[in-house]
């Protein structure tokens, strides 16, 4: 007896839960509004470019070393090379810096030179530079500005740079013992498209 | 005893023929429904207003994949949402900018949301958005609301752009390079406020 009362509750709950159920679900049902168009997949992709500009030197960005007068050949020879790599197309802009640190050598008696090679013809490298004073004394030589453009991979720009202790002639004995000490220094810019004027 | 499960038995078809009618009913109730009667009677048409959205954009889209620093946008997604509401129900619209993967630096993509001027005036659009930070991977940025007000009187446009940005700071951003964003635009639509029937008596 009390199992039939039991299953009569059972089933007395169900038939008005599903009534309720009923009741409300078509109310929702009515006021449902469909969107049809919708976005499933990625429809917006970016990614950002790859830009670098790198320095090498067998013997290190450095100048230094016991340098005594030469007939036509420099005291210091110093190859370097700046590579290019960008995936964008943008301009990447770098300048190159002769940093004397120390100099105390005569005014008139080091001389410097650059030479230039736009090796893989990509882009504008720094001038060259004919032989020219060094001068003395700690200092910074702005040497030039280049700057490789579009999409490259490895593009080269080579240089060398000369000191020169040019032998005179006469007694240049004042400038025994004297030291050099300096380095090459690379600075990039800030990279731009081809319709921004911006000096590098 | 007979008499309990005489119980039980009923209210077991009870309840099977309640489950039957709310699934049928519910399905029904959405749709028109005609209800005619003899020649002799009057007949009755009623007629369940017409009440829907389409988003129109899935076929915009940005593909940029070597971006840099810079003012200007690296790209711009058009989309539309379109009302129909043929009676007083008010469509409501949430958009959302979905980011699936962002790995910039944070703060370095920014996204703007600007409103077409030939836009429907029917109710509330979306609030323009100026260069605000692209969230990271598994964010949604929240759009806004808008609002289709109804009767619409027919179809009606809420039209958007939306740009990406890679802006300039001033500072080394090489944090950047190499990076990338994937992203689309969602949206959910409810409604609200009563239907109005049209009634036909011939």
């Amino acid at each position: 007896m009390s199992g039939n009362r039991t299953n009569t509750l059972l089933l007395t709950v169900i038939g008005v839960a599903t009534l309720l159920v009923a009741v409300i679900g078509a109310t929702f049902a009515y006021f449902t509004a469909n969107i049809t168009g919708t976005e499933e997949g990625t429809t917006i992709t970016v990614g950002a470019g790859k830009l670098t500009i790198a320095y090498a030197d067998p013997h290190g960005p450095s100048i230094a070393g016991s340098i005594q007068p030469e007939v036509d050949a420099p005291a210091i020879h110093k190859d370097f090379t700046i590579t290019g790599t960008n995936s964008t197309t943008a301009v990447m802009p770098y300048s190159l810096a002769l940093v004397i640190q120390s100099n105390n050598f005569s005014v008139d008696a080091l001389k410097y030179s650059l030479t230039s090679d736009n090796t893989d013809g990509n882009g504008q490298i720094v001038q060259s530079i004919e032989m020219t004073d060094l001068g003395t004394g700690a200092k910074t030589i702005e040497l030039g500005s280049g700057f490789f453009a579009g999409v490259i991979s490895g593009s080269r720009h080579t240089y060398v740079l000369d000191i020169f202790f040019p032998e005179t002639g006469e007694n240049q004995d004042v400038d025994k013992g004297k030291s050099l000490a300096g380095y090459v220094d690379v600075r990039v810019g800030e990279v731009y498209t081809t319709t921004t004027t911006v000096n590098p | 005893m007979n008499d309990g499960k005489g119980n039980t038995i009923l209210l077991t078809i009870i309840g099977i023929a309640t489950l039957l009618i709310a699934v049928i009913g519910a399905t029904f109730a959405y749709f028109t429904a005609i209800l005619s009667t003899n020649e002799q009677q009057q007949a009755f048409t009623v007629t369940a207003a017409n009440i829907g959205t389409v988003y129109e954009g899935s076929d915009s889209v940005i593909v940029e994949p070597n971006i840099w620093p810079r003012e200007e946008s690296w790209g711009q997604k058009k989309f539309t949402i379109k009302g129909t509401s043929g009676g007083d129900a008010n469509i409501y619209y949430t958009v959302g900018l979905v980011v699936t993967e962002n790995t910039f630096y944070p703060g370095h993509l920014k996204y703007s949301l600007t409103i077409d001027p030939t836009s429907s005036s029917n109710g509330t659009k979306l609030n323009a958005v100026s260069l605000a930070n692209v969230p990271a991977t598994g964010v949604t940025a929240d759009l806004g609301t808008g609002i289709f007000n109804g009767p619409t009187n027919g179809e009606q446009s809420h039209i958007y752009y939306l740009d990406i940005y890679f802006p300039e700071t001033g500072q080394p951003q090489n944090a950047s390079q190499e990076k990338s964003l994937l992203a689309r635009i969602s949206i959910d639509v409810i409604t609200s406020g009563e239907m109005e029937h049209t009634t036909t008596v011939q």
